[in-house]
């Protein structure tokens, strides 16, 4: 079981890593636009993937927490294995709490952005209910699955109306990213088989995230076809 | 009907005349722009704050000039139309 536990882990730090390498890619290209039109919306679209890659670093370290904790049950007879045990226990918990608040806050930012929420009063009561799901998620899990899902599933039709207006293939992309991170959430609420299911939810969210960069790949090939 | 134009196409039409003009003054500029003199007031304002064009008139005569930054702008312009119009950030 160990064993099963760790290869888990190893699978879901790659992906992890794949999330955090997009989310710096999708943060520093809007970074570069709002670098000359300073644009608010693109500085706070930047800092919200930011947000995300950051909170995957964390989500990292908790990987590696759990493998530990999980070798480490199997021979708890020693002193200092059970002081270890719960150093690694507080890194686990600091760590569970930074990736599950940078994540969330990361998409509630990317919402405000693309809903163009100005009221100091809206965003206020948004990050105040963001930071109690993210308390009560410490405790039960899903909590934080069913808001990330909620926000995509936010993120999704805001997206999809977008397109229906405007008929913009990178749109489509982005609609279909977010409807791919929203089913991974939704199947990690109502997960039974920790941690293979959150493994799931982790390879929708790197397919989503891959979808998204896809259309940054497609600006590169639409710059050469412009160019030539 | 032609579509509206959004305000990433509005800059890089402004920067496009100014780099074809190397030094264009502000008349012709609203003409080819196609912009009112009240409206290209605050793009023109964007323009030179964020130093994609700087102003070379003399005398109180405005003419401008594309910087650097600009040229660089007109490079990335269509990674950047196709980001800001998938996002819906434009």
């Amino acid at each position: 079981m160990v064993f099963l536990v760790s290869n888990v882990h190893n699978v879901s730090t790659l992906l992890d890593l794949v999330i955090i390498i997009l989310a710096i890619v999708i943060s520093y290209q809007s970074g570069r636009i709002y670098s000359y039109i300073r644009k608010d919306s693109y500085k706070y679209f930047s800092l919200a993937f930011l947000l995300i890659g950051f909170g995957y670093l964390f989500k990292i370290l908790t990987n590696f927490t759990i493998v530990y904790r999980a070798i480490f049950t199997d021979y708890n007879i020693l002193y200092v294995v059970f002081r270890e045990y719960s150093f690694m226990q507080a890194v686990h918990f600091l760590s569970f709490l930074f990736y599950k608040s940078l994540v969330l806050f990361g998409l509630l930012v990317l919402f405000l952005v693309v809903r163009k929420v100005k009221s100091r009063g809206e965003i206020f009561l948004l990050f105040y209910a963001g930071f109690v799901a993210v308390l009560f998620s410490m405790y039960v899990d899903s909590i934080f699955h069913l808001t990330l899902g909620l926000c995509s599933l936010l993120l999704k039709i805001y997206y999809y109306r977008h397109y229906k207006e405007t008929h913009a293939h990178g749109s489509l992309i982005v609609v279909y990213a977010f409807l791919l991170m929203m089913v991974g959430s939704f199947i990690c609420v109502f997960s039974f088989e920790y941690p293979f299911d959150c493994l799931v939810e982790e390879i929708f969210f790197a397919l989503g995230f891959i979808l998204l960069s896809l259309n940054h790949f497609h600006t590169r090939h639409a710059k050469k076809k412009n160019t030539t | 009907m032609q579509k509206k134009r959004t305000r990433l196409e509005i800059i890089r039409d402004l920067l496009e005349i100014i780099k074809k003009g190397r030094e264009v003054k502000i008349t012709p500029l609203i003409y080819k722009a196609n912009l009112s003199n009240n409206s290209i007031k605050p793009y023109l304002a964007e323009l030179l704050e964020n130093k994609l064009i700087i102003d070379c008139g003399i005398s109180g005569k405005k003419a401008f000039k594309i910087e650097k930054k600009g040229l660089g702008f007109l490079e990335e312009f269509n990674k950047m139309k196709l980001i800001s119009d998938a996002y819906g950030l434009g």
